[in-house]
Formats: structure tokens, C-alpha cells, sequence
């Protein structure tokens, strides 16, 4: 059996393109949530302004916490690509595995 | 003879370094994110839980009943849980990420109980703010628990 490495290649590529494609959905659903929720957070940081249940202070200390809460959702992100990262680089060691692995069972 | 010496040669040659190769891919796999773990992920759950029913419970709570002084060992804790979660990750390989969310969890829900704490008692328009982003903050921890639950 002969080792193409041409065509283990091409299918360790198309496997790191497959575990991209199917984690990108996974960056966002829940990119798309945090930007969601932050609207919601400041339209009733400012209607709580704005209706004076909240003070000056206290509306402008909560609105220097939002970048603490944007940070973190950069972690989480940041996170879910090292994931995907990770899957499309174990895919294409599993597929060079696999092609190894056929020729040892050949020998 | 000779000839068939050196084939043989060549192909326990190829053989051995192609059984070397595969034990070296088979112990081959790259870890960038820590492993996924089942506990930890219910104990997110259930500190978002406790803090979500803290801040609902003075927010219902009539005007007089706000004081910090009611509150103080449900506060705790949710600090204890906080704590509980940073401790693990601070050891857990490749959570430098994770370590962050939860340090900024834990510095403002400080925060939000420190303020508690020195005005005595929280408006409803305070604790509602407070309510929605200490949720805010507990998110991306969830979501990072549950996003290493999909890696292979």
C-alpha cells in the first residue's frame, strides 16, 4: 500500500476546515447573547438614570463595570476558538494517525 | 544474497520507524484549553443559582427589610462558592482564560457587597442593576465550562 502524503494532507486540511466551520457556530450564538444583553443592561442602566432611581455615581461607577463584564466575554471567546483551535489541530493528527496506522497494517 | 540482506534490512527499517511513529502521534494530541470537568460545571450552576436568588430576595423584600445585616451570610455564601471555583481553576493546567472571568466575578460581586455593606440598605433600582450584571459576570464563566465540554 503506498503512503500518499498528497492526499493525507489535503484530508488533514479538509478535517481542520470541517472543525472550524462547526465551531464557529459555537462563537456565535454566544458572541451574538453577550452583545444581546449588554443593550438590555444599558437601556435600563440609563432608564434607571433617567427615572432617578439610581444615582450619578452610581450610574457611572456600573458603566465603568461594563468593561470588566466585556473582558470577560473576550475570555470566554478567546476560550471557545482555543476549542476550536484545538479540535481542527487533533483532527488532522488523528488523520495523519489513521493513514499510519493503515500502512503498519499493510506491512 | 547480499541484495536480500539489505531489503530486509530496509523494511524492519520502515516498519520500526513506522511503529515508532505511530506510538509517538498515538501519545500526540494537543491540549491548548483545560479538560472539561462535570463538577465544576454544576457548581457554576449553582452559585449563579445563589446569587440570582439573593439579589431577587431583596428585591422583593419590602423597603425595610434591605438592611445588609439580613443578608450577610447569604452573601458569604455566594462568596464562598465564588472562591470555591477560582481555588480549582488556579490549578487546573491552561485556565489562564478562565481564571480571569472568574477573578472578575469574584472582584465585583466584592464589590457589590462591600457597597451593600456601607450604605446599610440597596434601592430596587441599585439591586436590579446589581442583579443583571452579577449575571453578566457569572455568563462567560458558564460558557467557558460548557465550550471545553466540545473539545476533542
Amino acid at each position: 500500500m503506498d503512503f500518499n502524503i498528497d492526499e493525507v494532507l489535503a484530508q488533514m486540511l479538509a478535517a481542520v476546515q470541517g472543525a472550524v466551520q462547526e465551531n464557529w457556530d459555537m462563537v456565535k450564538g454566544p458572541a451574538s447573547s453577550f452583545l444581546q444583553s449588554r443593550r438590555l443592561r444599558l437601556d435600563l442602566l440609563a432608564s434607571l438614570r433617567l427615572k432617578n432611581q439610581i444615582d450619578e455615581q452610581f450610574f457611572e461607577d456600573r458603566l465603568d463595570d461594563e468593561k470588566d463584564i466585556m473582558t470577560s466575554e473576550l475570555h470566554a471567546i478567546a476560550i471557545m476558538s482555543e476549542v476550536a483551535a484545538q479540535n481542527a489541530a487533533n483532527a488532522a493528527i488523528g488523520i495523519l494517525q489513521k493513514a499510519v496506522g493503515a500502512i503498519i497494517g499493510h506491512v | 544474497m547480499l541484495l536480500k540482506g539489505q531489503r530486509i534490512r530496509a523494511f524492519l527499517q520502515t516498519f520500526v520507524s513506522l511503529i515508532l511513529l505511530t506510538m509517538l502521534l498515538n501519545s500526540c494530541s494537543i491540549h491548548l484549553v483545560p479538560q472539561y470537568n462535570a463538577d465544576m460545571e454544576e457548581q457554576i450552576k449553582n452559585g449563579a443559582k445563589m446569587s440570582d436568588r439573593l439579589y431577587l430576595q431583596m428585591i422583593v423584600a419590602a423597603p425595610d427589610s434591605k438592611n445588609f445585616s439580613i443578608y450577610e451570610d447569604k452573601y458569604l455564601d455566594v462568596q464562598v462558592e465564588i472562591n470555591s471555583i477560582l481555588f480549582q481553576d488556579e490549578i487546573r493546567p491552561k485556565a489562564n482564560d478562565i481564571i480571569v472571568s472568574v477573578q472578575k466575578l469574584r472582584d465585583y460581586f466584592a464589590k457589590a457587597m462591600e457597597d451593600h455593606r456601607n450604605k446599610k440598605s440597596l434601592s430596587n433600582g441599585e439591586l436590579t442593576i446589581y442583579h443583571e450584571q452579577l449575571q453578566a459576570f457569572w455568563r462567560p464563566v458558564l460558557i467557558e465550562e460548557l465550550a471545553l465540554k466540545k473539545a476533542k
